[in-house]
This record gives C-alpha cells, sequence and structure tokens, in this order.
C-alpha cells in the first residue's frame, strides 16, 4: 500500500503542474494592428467615406429608384423588389455601413484625433458624414437608434423617434459648422471628396441641413439653409471612382456587371416622362440618352452608369430645387423660378451631364411665370399658378435626382398629401394600392437588439409623412 | 519533469530483493517467437518482457511458484515454476472477438473488454474492400454515432467528420487525428482565393494517408476516451495505427492495383420543351427559359443576318445575329456530356514488409492517378512510407515512422459563383448549344476580338463579359491547382528498465506546403481582365511526448491491479500563409504569371501559431479481474486561453459475467460501463484585443474595395475578448456490451449525455452599437442519443460464414443559449443554417410565406402566398435517427460485403432547383396544363378555361390558382431574400446502397508451387450504387459549405458519384 501513496503523490504533483510561461506572447496578434496602439486616426477617414458612399449610391438608391418608377426590376431578387417584395435580410449591409462602418467609426476618429492640430477640421468633415448616413437611415426606414449608439456599456441601443433622429442631426450639424469655421483650411489627403476643404465642408453641411427639413416639411429652416448651402458643382459632394479595380467602380456599373439582367431602364416611368416631358422651351432628348443604361451589359454604358462616370451624394442641383421649392411655397414665386432656370441654364450649359450623342437635342430654355399660368404651356390643365410651378420644380427634382433617393423622397412626402404637384408613377403590382413608403430595419438589428420595435412593413408612413 | 522522475526513482528503490533466475523463449503456435510478452513473477510485481527473439531472463523472488505469460491478442499462461531454470512457453492466439484490442487516446493497445468508454474499429480489410480513394470515405456508414460525409463527388473532396452530433458551433467540429499515438493536420482550409459558398471544393488533409499502410482506425466518441488531449478533444478522436512487419519474418512482397470507374450519381432534370426567352417569346440574349414552344418552329435552319456582326468559333463553327429561330434542335443531353465523363482512379501500391531477430520493417509505395466525373478535375496522389522498429537490447526499442506524401489536384469551380460549372450548364436553355464555348467576334466593322468567350447570354460573344461562364470555359480554361508536398515523421524511444515501468519518449512532426493556383483567364465570368490567384499554406504540427507507464498487475495480489500513466506533452501548430493576385492581366494567355498582371495587386500574409502544453496521468484499476476504473486528470494551459484548465475524467466497467451463476448458454459475456468526461474546444488564436482591419463595403454586389482607394483602416467589426476560456463539454454515457450464444450475438449498446458549456461564438451584436459580433463564451448546446452497434453469425464453420450487422444512432442536439443573440449563422446567403436558441444545431432559416396564427398560409387576393417581411425558420437538416446495416460472409475463398446506409428526417434545401424553376430550366416548368376552369396566375391574370398554358395548377389553401411564369420568376422560384425560398425545402431522407464488395483469393500449396506466389486477391467493389431519396437532381448528402458545422444546402453544388471498383493484389 506504500506503493500507492507514493504514486498517488506523484500525480498529483504532475497535475498541479502545466506550464502558462510555456504560451505566453504567443497569442499578440501578428496579423493585425491592435486598435490599443494606433495614432493615425485619420486612416479611418476613407473607410467612413466609403462606407457613406455606399449608403448613398448604392443598393438603397436603387430600390428608391424602382419604387418611384425610374428604373425597373427585370429578373430574380430585383424583380421581386420592384414588385414590393422586400425582407429584411436586403437592408442589413446598408444598416451595418451607416452605424459601425460610418457613426462607430467617426466617432472613434474624432477621439483619436482630439489631440491633432487637425482636431476641428476632423471633427467637422466626420459629423458632416455621421450626419448624412444616419440622416438617410432615419428617412428611409422611420424610427432608428441613434442616441445611443456607438456607445461603451450600450450593447442594445433605443431607437429615437424619426423626428428626434433629424433633431439631433441638426444640432450634431450645427456642431460641423461651428468646428469647421474654426478650422484652418489645411489639406487633408485622407479626405476622398474634398481633400480637407473646410469651406466646401461647410457648403454641403448646410445643403444636408436643408434636406432634412425638407423631410420634416421646415421649408422656412430648409431655405435658409440652402442659401448658405451648395453654391457651385465644385462643392457638391461627390464620389468620383478611381476605375482601378473591381473594387472602385460606378456602384450601378458593377452591380450590372455582377448582376446582369436584374435592373434596366427602358420602360420605366422616367424614361417615358423624360420622352413626353418636352415643351417649346425644353427638350430631354440629351438626358435620356445619358440617364437610359444598359442593364444586361455593363461595358455598354457610356452615360450614368459607366465604369468611372462620377456619382453625386448630394449635389449643386439639390441646393437649387430646394431653394426654388422653398422660395415658391413661401410665396415668392419670382424667387422660386429664378432658382428653377438657373438649374436650366446650367443644364443647357452642358455642365449638368455629358452629351453623348451630339444629334440629341439639348433644350432647357428660362421659363417665365406665365408659363406656370393656367392654359401655360407647364399648366395645361389650369391648376393655381403656384402649384404648377412647384409641380415642375418637383418634377424637376424627380428627374435630376435620378440614381438618388429624392424622387422617392418625394413620393412619400407629397405622394398622398399633395397629389397635384407630386410625380405619380403606376403601381409595380397589380395587387399593391399604395407606394411603399420605408424599408424594414435590417435582419441583423432586428434579431440581436431587443430594443427594435416589430417592423410594420414597407406600407406603413415613416414619422414625417403621417 | 524533473520531479516525476525523482519520483519514478525513488519508487525503484523499494523493490524487493531478488533469488532465483529463470530464462526461456515464448514463441506463438506457429513456433515463431513473440516479442514483447509480458513475464510476471505470480503475486509479485516482479516482471520482465522478451526480447526481439522471444527470450527472457527474469530473477524471482523466493517462494514464486508460477510464471504469469500474458500479451495482447494472446490467452494468459500461467507455468508452474518447480525446479526449472529453463520455461519456454507458446501462447494461442485469442479469437479477436473475445479479446479485442482497442488502441486508446495515446496510441498504446488495451483490451476493449476492459475500458470503460465506447470506441469503434474499423479494420485495414474494411477499408481496402470499400473501393474508396481516400481513408476518411472508407468509414462512412461503419460505426455508430459516427457522421461521415464527402462534401461532393470531385476527385479529393473533403470529408466530414461527426462524431456523437455538432460539439461546437463557430469551431471545428472535426476531430483530432492521432496517428501512431502523435496528432497530424486534418485541415480543411478554405483561404482567402476561395469560398465556402462559391469556388472550388477544398481538400481534408487526412486523405493525404494511403489507406493501404493502415492497419486499424479507433474511433473514440466519448469524452472519457479523449480526455487526455484536453481542448483539442471534444469531437472525439480518430486514433489511427500504420502497418507494420514482424519480427523473424521473411520478406513478404505485395503489389496491389485498383481501378474504379465513377459516374454521376444523380442528374438534375432539365425540360426540353421551351426556348431561351420570357413571356413566350423567343429572345436569343434572355436569361431565362420560358421562351417558345420548340416543336411549334418550323424547323430547319435559323434565319441569321449574314452581313454583319459573327462569331467564329475555334471549332469551326460560325454564328451568326439570328433573325428567326427556326431549329427545333435541343442539346441538353450534349450539353451535360460536353463537361461530364466517366471518371475514374487506378491506384497502385507496392509494399515491402518483413523483420530480422532485431528490426521490423514496413516499405510502401503507393499512387493514385484519378480523373474526376468532371471533365478535367483531377487527383494524383504519391505516397511513400517506411516504418521502422529497432529492438537495441531487452530494454530500449526505437520506432521510427517516415511518410512523405504529395498530391496534386485541378478542380472545378462550383456553388454560388457567376463561373461555377452547374451554374452556367444548368441555366444554359435547352435550345442552347455550347460546345462553340471559345473563339473571334467580329463586329459590324469587321474588327476582330479574338480568344472571347460564347455562352447563352452572348451567343455572338459581342461583349467580353459573358454574365454566366459557358461551362466548357469552367472546366476547360479556368485552372484550380492545388499541389501538396507533405512529410510526417514520428520516433518513439522506448525504455523498459524494469518489468513495471516504461518509458516513452515520443516525437513527431507533421509539415506541409499546400501551394494553390486559381486561374481566369480575359473573359472570364466575374473577372472580364482575367484573374490569378496564388495562395501557399504551410502548416508545420510539432509534438512532444514523455510517457511513463508503471504497472502493478498484484498490487494487492490476486485482488487489485494498477495500471498508472504519467506525461507531459508540448504541442505546437504554426500556419503561415502568403496570397497574391491579380484582376487585370496585360496579355490575354494561359501563363499563370503575376509578370502579366496589373497593378492592384492584393498581397497579404498571416500567421496562426498556438501553443499548448499538457500534464496527464492516468490510474487503472482492476478489481477481481471484474471491474475496471480508469481515473485521468489533463492540466492543460494553451496560449489561446487565459489560465491554466483542468480536464478530469473517470470510467468504470465491469463484467458481471465474472460473477458466479450468470454466465449461461444465452449470455456468455456482459458488462456494464459507466463513463464521465470533460473536455473542451480552443478559442481561435489572437482574439483577445480588438484590432484595425482593411474591409470592402458592398450593398448588393458593389464592392468598394479599400484597397484601391490607397489604403486605410476601420476599427474591427468584431469585438476582442481578454477573457477567453475553452468550451467545456462534460460528457456522461452508461452502456452496455454483451454477448449471446457463444458469442455469436454481440450487442453494444450506449446512452450519452452531454451538454457544451462556454461555447465560442462571434455573438451578433445589434450593428448600431457599433460592433456587429463579439467572440465570446456565450453558447450552451447539449446533445443526447443512444448508440447501437450489433452483430450476429448467422453461420460459422471453417468453410462459410455469414454475418448480420449493424448500427444505429438517433441523436438528438439542442442549443441551450446564445447569450441573448436568437440567431448564429454558421452559412451565408439565401439560406443559412444556423444555431438558433431551442433548436438543433444547423436549422435551416430564410425567406418563407406570410401565415395566420393558425399556421395557415396568408393569401392575397388572387390566391397565392405573399412573403413574409421577416425571415424564419424554415427546415431542420438534422436527421430523426441514421443507421448502417449489412451482411457479410465467406464462402471457402469469396467472400463478400453488403452495406446499406440510411438517414432519416432531415431537411434539405434544394436551392439549385428552386432557382432553376426561375430560369425555367428545370423539369418542374416543362408542362402544359389545360385548364378546366378560369384561373388566376400571381399576377392576377385571369387564363379562361380551355386554355393551354405552361406552367403547373398549385393550391395554397384559397382554391387552385395557375402557377406559371410570373408566380416562378417572383416568389414560386429564384434567389435572394424575396423569394419564398422556404419552398425549396424538401424531405432529404435517403437510404443507400453503401457499398457492395465481392472478394475471391487464389492460394493454397499447389498455387504457391506453380506460382511462387502465396495469394492473389481478387475483389470488386461498388460504392453508392443505389440510392432512395425524394430530393430529385442531387445526392442530399453533398454539402454547399462543404466540411463545414452548417449543412443541409446545395446551391449549383457539384454533384456526387457511384463506383464500380476492381482490384487484384499479389502476394508474395
Amino acid at each position: 500500500m506504500k506503493k500507492i501513496k507514493y504514486i498517488l503523490l506523484a500525480f498529483l504533483i504532475g497535475s498541479s503542474y502545466s506550464c502558462e510561461s510555456l504560451v505566453e506572447g504567443i497569442n499578440d496578434n501578428p496579423n493585425e494592428i491592435s486598435s490599443d496602439n494606433f495614432e493615425a486616426g485619420v486612416l479611418l477617414l476613407k473607410g467612413i467615406e466609403l462606407a457613406n458612399v455606399g449608403n448613398q449610391l448604392g443598393h438603397l438608391t436603387r430600390i428608391g429608384g424602382m419604387w418611384s418608377g425610374q428604373t425597373v426590376g427585370t429578373a430574380l431578387l430585383y424583380k421581386s423588389i420592384y414588385e414590393y417584395n422586400l425582407s429584411a435580410e436586403e437592408t442589413s449591409t446598408v444598416w451595418e455601413h451607416a452605424y459601425q462602418g460610418v457613426a462607430k467609426q467617426a466617432r472613434l476618429m474624432r477621439e483619436h484625433t482630439k489631440n491633432s492640430p487637425k482636431a476641428a477640421q476632423y471633427s467637422g468633415i466626420s459629423k458632416v458624414l455621421e450626419a448624412n448616413s444616419i440622416g438617410t437611415i432615419a428617412n428611409l426606414f422611420g424610427d432608428a437608434p441613434y442616441s445611443e449608439i456607438a456607445t461603451d456599456g450600450i450593447d442594445d441601443p433605443k431607437f429615437d423617434s424619426q423626428k428626434e433622429v433629424f433633431a439631433q442631426l441638426q444640432t450634431l450639424l450645427d456642431g460641423a459648422i461651428a468646428d469647421l469655421g474654426a478650422a484652418t483650411n489645411t489639406a487633408v489627403p485622407e479626405d476622398l471628396h474634398f481633400a480637407g476643404n473646410t469651406l466646401k465642408w461647410a457648403k454641403v453641411a448646410h445643403t444636408l441641413k436643408a434636406r432634412m427639413y425638407i423631410y420634416t416639411r421646415e421649408y422656412d429652416k430648409a431655405y435658409q439653409s440652402a442659401l448658405k448651402g451648395i453654391s457651385a458643382t465644385s462643392e457638391a459632394l461627390v464620389f468620383t471612382p478611381p476605375n482601378i479595380g473591381n473594387g472602385s467602380l460606378n456602384l450601378n456599373y458593377k452591380m450590372i456587371n455582377e448582376r446582369g439582367g436584374y435592373w434596366a431602364f427602358t420602360g420605366s416611368y422616367l424614361d417615358k416622362l423624360l420622352t413626353s416631358r418636352g415643351n417649346s422651351k425644353t427638350n430631354e432628348a440629351a438626358r435620356l440618352t445619358y440617364y437610359r443604361f444598359d442593364g444586361n451589359a455593363a461595358n455598354n454604358n457610356k452615360g450614368i452608369a459607366a465604369a468611372g462616370r462620377p456619382m453625386t451624394l448630394i449635389g449643386y442641383e439639390e441646393n437649387l430645387l430646394i431653394l426654388a421649392e422653398t422660395a415658391t411655397r413661401a410665396g415668392k414665386p419670382e424667387e422660386g423660378l429664378g432658382y428653377l432656370n438657373t438649374l436650366r441654364a446650367f443644364l443647357a450649359s452642358g455642365k449638368g451631364f455629358d452629351k453623348l450623342n451630339a444629334a440629341d437635342a439639348l433644350k432647357y430654355d428660362a421659363y417665365t411665370l406665365a408659363d406656370f399660368a393656367p392654359g401655360g404651356i407647364e399648366n395645361a390643365d389650369g391648376i393655381p399658378q403656384n402649384r404648377a410651378l412647384l409641380r415642375e420644380i418637383i418634377q424637376e427634382r424627380y428627374v435630376t435626382g435620378f440614381t438618388n433617393t429624392l424622387g422617392f423622397d418625394d413620393l412619400r412626402r407629397l405622394g398622398a398629401k399633395e397629389r397635384d404637384i407630386a410625380v405619380l408613377p403606376p403601381f409595380n403590382s397589380a395587387t399593391a394600392s399604395k407606394y411603399p413608403q420605408r424599408f424594414i430595419v435590417a435582419q441583423t438589428e432586428l434579431s440581436a437588439n431587443p430594443n427594435a420595435p416589430r417592423d410594420p412593413g414597407i406600407f406603413v408612413e415613416t414619422e414625417v409623412n403621417k | 519533469m524533473k520531479k516525476i522522475f525523482l519520483l519514478l526513482l525513488c519508487l525503484t528503490l523499494v523493490r524487493a530483493h531478488a533469488q532465483t533466475t529463470i530464462q526461456g523463449k515464448v514463441t506463438d503456435e506457429n513456433s515463431e517467437p513473440l516479442p514483447g510478452v509480458s513475464v510476471l513473477a505470480k503475486g509479485t510485481n516482479v516482471g520482465t518482457t522478451t526480447d526481439g527473439t522471444g527470450a527472457y531472463t527474469l530473477t524471482v523472488p523466493q517462494g514464486t511458484t508460477q510464471l504469469v505469460f500474458s500479451f495482447i491478442g494472446y490467452t494468459s499462461l500461467s507455468e508452474d515454476i518447480g525446479n526449472r531454470q529453463q520455461i519456454n512457453v507458446s501462447l494461442a492466439q485469442e479469437s479477436t472477438q473475445l479479446q479485442e484490442v482497442v488502441v486508446n487516446a495515446l496510441g498504446f493497445k488495451t483490451q476493449k473488454d476492459r475500458a470503460g468508454s465506447t470506441s469503434s474499429s474499423v479494420s485495414s480489410t474494411a477499408i481496402k474492400t470499400s473501393g474508396e480513394a481516400s481513408i476518411l470515405n472508407s468509414l462512412a456508414g461503419k460505426a455508430s454515432g459516427v457522421k461521415i460525409v464527402r462534401s461532393n463527388g470531385d476527385p479529393g473532396a473533403g470529408t466530414n467528420i461527426q462524431i456523437r452530433g455538432a460539439n461546437t458551433i463557430g469551431g471545428s467540429s472535426q476531430p483530432l487525428i492521432i496517428v501512431d499515438g502523435v496528432p497530424i493536420s486534418n485541415d480543411n482550409l478554405y483561404g482567402s482565393g476561395s469560398s465556402r459558398s462559391g469556388g472550388v471544393s477544398q481538400q481534408s488533409r487526412l486523405n493525404d494517408l494511403n489507406p493501404e499502410d493502415v492497419e486499424s482506425v479507433q474511433v473514440l466518441k466519448g469524452a472519457s476516451a479523449a480526455a487526455l488531449w484536453g481542448s483539442r478533444a471534444a469531437n472525439g478522436v480518430l486514433v489511427i495505427t500504420t502497418k507494420q512487419g514482424k519480427l523473424n519474418q521473411r520478406m513478404k512482397v505485395s503489389y496491389a492495383t485498383t481501378y474504379s470507374l465513377d459516374e454521376i450519381n444523380r442528374k438534375h432534370p432539365l425540360q426540353t420543351t421551351w426556348g431561351q426567352g420570357t413571356a413566350g417569346r423567343y429572345s436569343p440574349t434572355s436569361a431565362n427559359s420560358w421562351g417558345d414552344k420548340i416543336s411549334a418552329r418550323p424547323g430547319g435552319e435559323d434565319v441569321v443576318t449574314t452581313t454583319g456582326e459573327y462569331f467564329q468559333a475555334d471549332n469551326g463553327d460560325k454564328i451568326y445575329p439570328i433573325r428567326t429561330k427556326n431549329s427545333q434542335e435541343v442539346f441538353v443531353d450534349q450539353n451535360f456530356n460536353d463537361v461530364f465523363q466517366k471518371g475514374n482512379f487506378l491506384d497502385h501500391n507496392l509494399t515491402i514488409s518483413g523483420g530480422s531477430g532485431k528490426t521490423t520493417n514496413y516499405f510502401s509505395l503507393g499512387y493514385l492517378g484519378q480523373e474526376g466525373i468532371v471533365k478535367n478535375s483531377t487527383y494524383d496522389r504519391l505516397t511513400v512510407r517506411f516504418n521502422n522498429q529497432t529492438f537495441f537490447n531487452n530494454y530500449v526499442n526505437l520506432t521510427t515512422k517516415a511518410n512523405y506524401i504529395y498530391t496534386n489536384a485541378n478542380r472545378v469551380q462550383q456553388n454560388s459563383n457567376t463561373a461555377g460549372l452547374y451554374l452556367g450548364l444548368l441555366r444554359t436553355p435547352p435550345d442552347f448549344e455550347n460546345a462553340s464555348y471559345k473563339g473571334t467576334y467580329f463586329n459590324n466593322a469587321g474588327v476582330a476580338f479574338p480568344n472571347r468567350q460564347r455562352s447563352y447570354r452572348r451567343y455572338l460573344g459581342n461583349n467580353i463579359n459573358p454574365v454566366y461562364n459557358n461551362p466548357l470555359w469552367t472546366t476547360d480554361e479556368q485552372k484550380g491547382t492545388t499541389t501538396v508536398n507533405r512529410f510526417n515523421a514520428n520516433t518513439n524511444l522506448n525504455i523498459n528498465p524494469i518489468s513495471w515501468l516504461q518509458l516513452d519518449l515520443r516525437g513527431g512532426v507533421d509539415t506541409y506546403v499546400d501551394k494553390r493556383v486559381y486561374f481566369s483567364p480575359i473573359g472570364s465570368a466575374s473577372f472580364v481582365n482575367g484573374r490569378l490567384d496564388n495562395e501557399d499554406f504551410t502548416n508545420t504540427e510539432i509534438n512532444l511526448d514523455a510517457i511513463a507507464r508503471l504497472d502493478f498487475p498484484n498490487l494487492i495480489p490476486d485482488k487489485v491491479g494498477l495500471n498508472a500513466t504519467v506525461g507531459y506533452n508540448i504541442n505546437d501548430r504554426n500556419r503561415k500563409v502568403l496570397y497574391a493576385a491579380t484582376s487585370n492581366f496585360l496579355v490575354n494567355s494561359q501563363l499563370q504569371t503575376f509578370t502579366n498582371g496589373i497593378a492592384p495587386f492584393e498581397v497579404s500574409n498571416n500567421t496562426n501559431h498556438i501553443r499548448s502544453n499538457r500534464l496527464y496521468s492516468i490510474l487503472s484499476f482492476d478489481f477481481l479481474n471484474q471491474v475496471f476504473l480508469n481515473l485521468s486528470g489533463t492540466q492543460e494551459a494553451a496560449s489561446t486561453i487565459q489560465g491554466t484548465y483542468f480536464y478530469p475524467s473517470m470510467d468504470l466497467a465491469w463484467q458481471f459475467t465474472d460473477l458466479p451463476n450468470v454466465k449461461g448458454n444465452i449470455l456468455s459475456f456482459g458488462k456494464l460501463r459507466l463513463a464521465y468526461g470533460q473536455v473542451g474546444v480552443q478559442p481561435s488564436a489572437y482574439r483577445f484585443g480588438t484590432t484595425y482591419e482593411t474591409f470592402t463595403y458592398s450593398t448588393y454586389d458593389d464592392a468598394l474595395d479599400i484597397n484601391e482607394f490607397g489604403g486605410g483602416f476601420r476599427l474591427n467589426d468584431d469585438q476582442g475578448n481578454p477573457n477567453l476560456k475553452p468550451e467545456i463539454k462534460t460528457e456522461f454515457e452508461i452502456g452496455t456490451d454483451l454477448r449471446f450464444f457463444k458469442d455469436r450475438l454481440t450487442l453494444g449498446a450506449t446512452y450519452y449525455q452531454n451538454e457544451i458549456r462556454d461555447i465560442l461564438l462571434a455573438v451578433n451584436q445589434s450593428p448600431s452599437s457599433g460592433f456587429l459580433s463579439k467572440y465570446a463564451n456565450a453558447g450552451r448546446m447539449e446533445n443526447k442519443g443512444l448508440e447501437v452497434d450489433l452483430s450476429y453469425q448467422l453461420l460459422r464453420n471453417n468453410d462459410y460464414g455469414l454475418d448480420l450487422y449493424g448500427n444505429y444512432n438517433n441523436n438528438r442536439n439542442k442549443v441551450l443559449d446564445l447569450a441573448g443573440v436568437d440567431r448564429v449563422d454558421l452559412t451565408n446567403q439565401s439560406i443559412t443554417s444556423n444555431a438558433i436558441v431551442g433548436q438543433p444545431l444547423g436549422i435551416l432559416f430564410g425567406s418563407r410565406a406570410a401565415r395566420n396564427p393558425d399556421g395557415s398560409l396568408v393569401l392575397d387576393e388572387n390566391g397565392f402566398p405573399k412573403l413574409d417581411p421577416q425571415q424564419g425558420i424554415i427546415g431542420n437538416p438534422n436527421p430523426d435517427w441514421r443507421g448502417g446495416f449489412g451482411i457479410r460472409g465467406f464462402f471457402k475463398k469469396v467472400n463478400f460485403n453488403v452495406l446499406f446506409e440510411t438517414y432519416q428526417g432531415g431537411d434539405f434545401a434544394e436551392r439549385t432547383r428552386f432557382v432553376l424553376n426561375s430560369f425555367g430550366t428545370y423539369t418542374d416548368t416543362e408542362d402544359e396544363v389545360t385548364l378546366t376552369k378560369d384561373l388566376k396566375n400571381a399576377a392576377g391574370k385571369i387564363f379562361p378555361a380551355g386554355s393551354v398554358v405552361r406552367g403547373n395548377i398549385g393550391n395554397y389553401g384559397g382554391g387552385d390558382v395557375l402557377l406559371d411564369e410570373q408566380w416562378y420568376t417572383t416568389l414560386g422560384g429564384g434567389l435572394g431574400g424575396s423569394a419564398i425560398n422556404e419552398f425549396s425545402i424538401n424531405d432529404g431522407s435517403w437510404t443507400r446502397l453503401r457499398e457492395v464488395s465481392l472478394g475471391y483469393s487464389i492460394s493454397g500449396e499447389k498455387f504457391r508451387k506453380a506460382t511462387k506466389l502465396s495469394s492473389i486477391d481478387l475483389s470488386f467493389s461498388g460504392r453508392n450504387l443505389v440510392l432512395w431519396t425524394k430530393i430529385k437532381g442531387i445526392d442530399p448528402e453533398v454539402n454547399q459549405s462543404g466540411v463545414d458545422n452548417g449543412f443541409g444546402i446545395e446551391y449549383f453544388t457539384n454533384p456526387s458519384t457511384r463506383s464500380w471498383v476492381f482490384s487484384m493484389k499479389i502476394n508474395y
């Protein structure tokens, strides 16, 4: 029995021994840079901008375009979405880009760069991008998380009401404008849009404020903001695809290249509208050629969906049309018409889009108020003059806003409440009796966040459009 | 370690003093010497083992009356000493049935009847007669509770093994592989050049092993048997022993050759009635086959325009723009035969074995050359093995085993992938001929564009982008090669200084370099400018063990015996990956060189280094030779885990038939088993901290790659976690091994229950929190089930025998907790395989039809289902039960085996069929119906009674409706979250004739004299010859994501095979 004791003793000693020092340090990551040890927060900027570009110009705008009659879904997924079948899976990437790709990174970037001499510049730029991204989410989804997002210790942020989100973003943009005003205007090579130009970023911030006031129908505030907004194409927030590989192309070109046959322009309501919209002062032939993309073969596209074609996130045209609409609504039709004519002159000058076919007519003569008076060339049905003018402004927003969500936004803003001036395309589904009003909250948020409300579906108005 | 040796040294000092010396020799029944036989003075712990010539010398204490000779596999013998000083004995071999030998997790042989945990063994004969080219596939259906499925029929494709259900959610579910006591790699790596959802099949590294070299495979299923391997053992252990020569054996030479003929075992049925187009109209550029009725065409040549653009195919065909489609030709079979063939492999094996008095040798040379059923899919394997054991003297012997492997394979693209074979082939309209797939396009101005791909969407090749590859382009122009050079060697120094102590020093290295190339020439789908990926994996696993085994068979004489093992292990795994790619070629060339590439190049490198060290001990007691108790403990520290962890295990076996009056004519042997153990799963490396990462953003196939914008970072969307622990699986099992009717009926039954805690998961975070996931010990899951193995000797004598055998398992898995997240997906794409709380792992989730509270479908005003805006559970791929049953027998020199395997009750997502219904190429959409009453289609259009419409009549509970193009191209077919993917789920139960074999051996004295050969063995085997299943177009055993925890889904996955295998072995 003595032996047993020895043996058991030996095993006891053995079992308590195992060497941690042999394995120490091996698990330090040799492949990725640790976030504890990182000085150059500015390297996050490009990622924030790319995530925002994807959201403002990608899947969401294509869906919005199909639902507002600008394009047609012709096969498989896009055909199904076109006919108003949207599942929560479709919006996961967009939702993640906004919150993880933009908001989280923007806040981290502000924290990492707070001691940098360019702190105010980085802060201002990142706030504009955050407002753009989350603003689009609130616009398209309605109620959305904001007040508790990207905060240590809060795993499941609550959803704020749509109006609360817009109010917070207006404040954020005021902060951005203040930061940009206080900053020295130095070059930031990481900034893909403006290389750090604070003056241009501030203009964008004002137009973005105006855009959100339009959503909330605060037209006077929209007017005031737009007055300080983008005043030239060089100040517009634009994505210029480097076109050097498979991951830096025009987003619509890229999507058509991957999913030929899913999506088309031909036969859309916009296609027909551009043909029928002409009058003695207007000929849209050149713009139609520019817009008409080939959804089967990406390489055939030379116009709006060409591989290297720049894409506008927030444009000079939008700012002019906000001024035109809000001035007219404020009872200043002359002023409103002036802005519209400024845009028409800009289009006529050939700066608005490339004229691809020399034979196409390009004509945007200035309108007069008489053109909108009952019986005028833009008011054959004899509605009040100001309404007719607004109708043309909204129609111009619908046409100019192609590949953005302006058309879809106005359809929801005006489609029920101001049908006299709204662009009302036919329904895409024989069974529909209402236009879609919103997107379905991302499946990933619905799954993980107990604070997410039950999604009411795409036909329920968001708070601002109720 | 020093401490242990000191203790062992102390122990030797308390040894008793010796008195008499006895010598002798131990032989077997054929008078061949038996080395390694234990010789023990009865009633003491004094003993020795025989040397290479079977000789021994033992000095026994005074008063010893008997010597006990024992050796595993032989009947023990007690011999009275009397006055003899020379005692020679001969040991008789035990019937293998009675005293089955099992190899434990450390590679040592033990007796199965003494084990308290379950294991299943598969012998070398069973492996070879299966007719499989790879070791893993040959095990299918042979052991209860062990699921073995190959991911598809591609040559060299990986094999998924799962023991007793899923034991982890995010980690690897593959068992640890121990070959000759040393772990080796069974990696199944996808890397950066290919993905699980779309790409090529990847290999399981264990299939590098030549099945000819394998002596036996032992499957250790329970936690208690595997606990010695701590955090690597949760998925069970496969213990493989390779062949060795025998001492004093003449040189034996054998040459074996095997030829296998393989063919597709299930084909997707495609329609041949309707042409390319939409809405009943022909269009030569349409994606779909919802065009005109082919038989309604006038026939004859198409009317073409010969004045402008055209395509000059390399095969001589000239293709002009079609003005009127007249031809009634269909090409479904021809298109299939253009890319499929009868596959085959030829396997040669030369082995030489034998031994002298002090050494044994085994040498083998194997070469396997395989051509798959898909043209240009190949797999070649060359293996060389040399195993040697040398007995330096009575105390020291050294075993060295070295194995070199070279494999070279070309894999064909599959799955969700515009270059995938099936994707291009099965979407091709029946009236399109794929043969002229490559040539020169001339535009209207006569400008030539050489080396253009021609696909059904681009029938003139007038666009460099084919949308999907022509399948011939996939097989003939694209390459996906992998070349592996692997070397593994291990050596074991066994020292036996005194009879009751054995020391083993063991070292092993397993290293391989896997060089993979993926090449797509200019004009390939997705890569119109070409693409080249090179990916090199260098993997090295080093393993060191020092083991001491102490044997006290008479700790308390005739009452208690003790066998103790203590060991220390260091295991180090290091993998480095270098990856480079370009997707822009300067020149249209077949050269696979980066000098033909243009920036930006994708370049990345990656290191994965994990080290662990363990101290383990086992105490095995036997009481009265009928109760056996094993206790073991393992203390482990690993680089990926904070702190050290202890893994205990216990098992108990009681041979209750040793009680008086229990054994009788009916029950000949009975054992009760009880086992408990804890094992773990290691976290993956480098998950302690949150890092920065590079990324690509895509909202829907519109990727923006940060590397093309001059580079940058983002904070990782996966949050780090410095407090990682291993996943701990705690298992309890109870079972019995019974033998009846003089051992003719054998029954093993085990009930097991396990719970896995602290499962490591990339837990989904609310995206609005700023992180998408966090790696954490968050999950909890359980498995329980019954395993039964049964065999019955129906007939048995020297000339003939007939056995029935079978196995059964009904594993029930349930995910118990996911830390508040209701779903973790294991695969991506429209239908996913998931972990969902309260459901078994793997549950299928996706878009579904909206339902009323009573479960009925919500219908629109036309009587059709509607899409539920929220996705949900749509199927369970786990079977209710699975089993194998067979019959084997012999008559004189003829032997045969028939094995059926079945899988009952699991769902299967037939996504190919569902998608092809949208494309209009599957037979589901072939029929025309004559309406007997007015019916509405999904768009609400009314088709009056009497109309003849292409489609089917369906009823979703609101009366008959017309399922036509409108339905199949929107909610009722297709892909993405906006079709009702629920409708692609079907019952995936199957039963198959897994294996049939017939063998004949030519041997005997006359034959030997005539030929100087000892025998020639001939055999024929059939694999997968018959498959019974409701799944129409593919073997439901395939898995889109390959060797993966997610399963039950196929999407244009390459098909499986059935094989006829002939082999001949000449033994000299």
